[in-house]
């Protein structure tokens, strides 16, 4: 016993600077945020015990609502989109292509700008009225609007934003369509398949647990996104609360209108809705996800 | 294995637990930190201030700024963590928020000189008899009109300004003679000029316990209606421009789109050198002519001390330095508005013909024609600025109509007030 205790001493030492950070960095403040969803704390006071008011008061609050629905449409619209255009662009990379490398790299890199303040300014000055965009319209003659400032445009410049960094999940598809033998294409080549049928039969099925992979990740990201919409709009979610994200709202209401406790009920909720629809997404992939190992498990 | 594997990391959490605790509690000591809000002119005025305050042999600092809207957040943030800033610029719009939180110190024992302020100023921070903080300025709300373009146009210019009505008739005229221009920005969202408007309707806009709304309905329809017509006289510009110009570079003053523009007195400063022909400051438009009582001269930016100050003595002698030296006074100008004293005034508007000289002379031409200043605004004021200006919007972009909006906004008042 002693010599074991010996053996796992040095390996807790060694987890310690992760132990500090996850317990002090992330556990104890989504327990103290759970607490505080269930008082009415207003940042500078002490926070008052109020039960399950605050997430009742949800409900009725059609902003909160409103702000799911934006939000609900921004996941909706630019989850299916980056994947497909992230697979497109995978699969044309893949086919032997020179310079591979470069290209891989270019098309990578708006995955890791497009999360930034700088690229949310770019975009402001691309779809504004005066904007790039206006300027490459009306070399055609198409006269622009303000495609920021008119709430009917506002979130489409923000999922093309998302669309935009189709980059890392390119590169996830890259690796797994890497890993598909070419054996196998061939095989289905050899037997007649044209190259639709190979790709929908053969290629797609193979890389099911990359696009499950990819799905669930860029799920859970596009509901917890903030900052585009948070700089574009100037942190109001305009125009006319058109890109009013459920995190921007949240994050209204903690700092701008010092109801943290609110903001902290609609953390949680947002949590569990994540938590839902990745549940749905594992419940879901057993019908399509396609492992290779599912004759070995009958 | 197990039993002891799991009693270790169950020190192992507590130890850490206490790691983290610890140097949680002891807090941040170093020197005292001096903190602002404004654009950038303002930050290099406090700037050469504070060197001023160093050079004299002041106590050690460290400075920190940000733009409006950035340094709430951050405040808020500070003060919950107990991290606040020793000296901190605090706005009325927030004022009542931190004073009734005990956020602030009470300065009363501190001995900050006040001797040479104008009374209104030096008491703009009382509340429930104690005083949180002191007036860095009297301001009051104003029109900043491009005469020369307004003349060129065929206009002419009221000294005291327009009322109402005649104002929405310039406005429509003016957009009719001038091309691609508008007589008036949209002001619907401006929840600080639409409290002129309510006080000139006979009542202040809030009960002054700060619980209430005592504006009505009736009046916030009215406002909105206003401007909802002159959108549709097109003396206005619609909702889409709005909201690509609202910063000052982008204003439609400062691109020679609208001659006039809204604000505080001393933001008068900012806008100047956009536009190439000297601004008049005037009046805001009256509801009945030259009836000036909507109006108020008040201190509406406030030094104060944050209640977890380890520095109180140090921040009060900074607080004192600013308000009383000449090479401060001299440094900060106008930028922070209207010099709180007499003689912080004179030296200021020695400067004649400056935008700076003219917004003191406007101040001091007010005083005794506006009506008496109303209470500090209510803890909640800020989400009513902002629900304001949404509520505007939304009428503007034809999604909300002005009935609906005034009641959106009352309930919204209803909600917020008196928690």
């Amino acid at each position: 016993m002693i010599s074991r205790l010996r053996q796992s001493v040095p390996a807790y030492l060694f987890l310690l600077p992760w132990l500090i950070g996850v317990l002090g960095l992330t556990i104890g403040p989504m327990l103290l945020s759970l607490y505080y969803s269930f008082t009415d704390y207003a940042l500078l006071n002490t926070p008052e015990w109020t039960g399950l008011h605050n997430y009742t008061a949800l409900f009725q609050d059609s902003r909160y609502l409103h702000s799911l629905r934006v939000t609900f449409i921004y996941v909706g619209v630019s989850v299916p989109l980056e994947m497909a255009f992230a697979l497109a662009v995978a699969v044309l990379l893949n086919r032997g292509l020179k310079g591979l490398a470069v290209y891989r790299a270019l098309y990578y890199v708006p995955s890791l700008l497009g999360g930034s303040v700088a690229i949310a300014l770019l975009w402001q000055q691309i779809f504004g009225s005066d904007g790039l965009l206006n300027d490459v319209l009306g070399i055609f003659g198409i006269h622009g609007r303000g495609w920021i400032s008119e709430p009917g445009t506002a979130l489409w410049t923000l999922i093309l934003l998302r669309v935009w960094q189709f980059g890392a999940p390119m590169v996830i598809f890259l690796a797994g369509l890497r890993q598909i033998p070419d054996e196998v294409l061939e095989a289905a080549e050899v037997d007649g398949a044209g190259r639709w049928q190979r790709f929908w039969r053969v290629t797609l099925p193979l890389l099911s647990p990359v696009v499950f992979f990819n799905l669930v990740l860029q799920i859970i990201g596009a509901f917890q996104a903030f900052t585009p919409a948070f700089v574009i709009s100037g942190g109001k979610g305009g125009p006319s609360d058109s890109t009013l994200f459920y995190t921007l709202y949240l994050y209204q209401q903690a700092f701008g209108n010092f109801r943290m406790g609110y903001a902290a009920a609609m953390a949680w909720v947002l949590l569990l809705i994540i938590a839902v629809f990745t549940g749905l997404n594992f419940v879901l992939g057993r019908t399509w996800v396609f492992y290779g190992d599912e004759g070995v498990r009958r | 294995m197990n039993t002891f594997s799991r009693r270790t990391l169950l020190g192992l959490g507590a130890a850490t637990a206490a790691a983290i605790t610890v140097p949680g509690c002891s807090g941040k000591s170093g020197p005292m930190r001096v903190s602002w809000y404004g654009p950038d002119p303002v930050t290099k005025a406090l700037n050469k201030a504070l060197d001023a305050w160093k050079s004299s042999g002041g106590a050690e600092y460290s400075a920190e700024s940000a733009p409006f809207d950035d340094y709430w957040d951050k405040l808020a943030t500070q003060t919950s963590g107990n991290n606040a800033p020793d000296v901190l610029r605090m706005s009325m719009s927030y004022f009542s928020d931190y004073a009734g939180r005990s956020a602030l110190k009470d300065l009363g024992s501190l001995g900050i000189d006040t001797s040479g302020l104008d009374k209104d100023v030096a008491a703009s921070g009382v509340a429930d008899g104690k005083n949180y903080g002191v007036g860095q300025s009297s301001i009051s709300y104003s029109m900043y009109v491009d005469e020369g373009a307004i003349k060129n146009a065929g206009g002419t210019v009221p000294a005291q300004g327009w009322t109402w009505d005649k104002f929405a008739e310039f406005a429509r005229d003016y957009s009719g003679s001038v091309q691609g221009a508008f007589g008036s920005s949209d002001q619907a969202g401006n929840f600080q000029l639409f409290e002129v408007y309510a006080r000139q309707h006979g009542t202040e806009m809030f009960s002054d316990d700060g619980g209430k709304l005592l504006t009505t309905k009736e009046t916030v329809q009215e406002w909105f209606q206003y401007w909802a017509d002159l959108r549709n006289a097109k003396a206005a510009p619609p909702q889409n421009v709005s909201g690509e110009t609202t910063g000052i570079e982008k204003s439609l003053i400062a691109t020679g789109k609208a001659p006039l523009q809204f604000g505080w007195v001393q933001q008068v400063t900012f806008y100047q050198p956009l536009v190439k022909s000297p601004l008049t400051v005037l009046p805001v438009p009256q509801g009945k002519a030259g009836d000036l009582t909507g109006q108020f001269v008040k201190g509406l930016d406030l030094w104060c001390i944050s209640a977890a100050s380890k520095h109180p003595e140090d921040a009060a002698k900074l607080i004192g330095f600013l308000l009383n030296d000449e090479k401060a006074i001299k440094a900060i100008g106008i930028l922070l508005g209207v010099p709180p004293s007499k003689k912080a005034r004179d030296l200021v508007s020695a400067d004649a013909g400056s935008a700076g000289a003219r917004a003191i002379k406007y101040v001091e031409d007010l005083a005794g024609k506006v009506g008496p200043s109303p209470k500090p605004w209510p803890k909640g004021y800020g989400e009513l600025l902002t629900g304001f200006d949404r509520i505007a919007e939304n009428i503007g972009f034809g999604k909300s109509t002005p009935a609906a909006g005034a009641q959106e906004f009352v309930d919204l008042a209803g909600k917020t007030l008196g928690q």
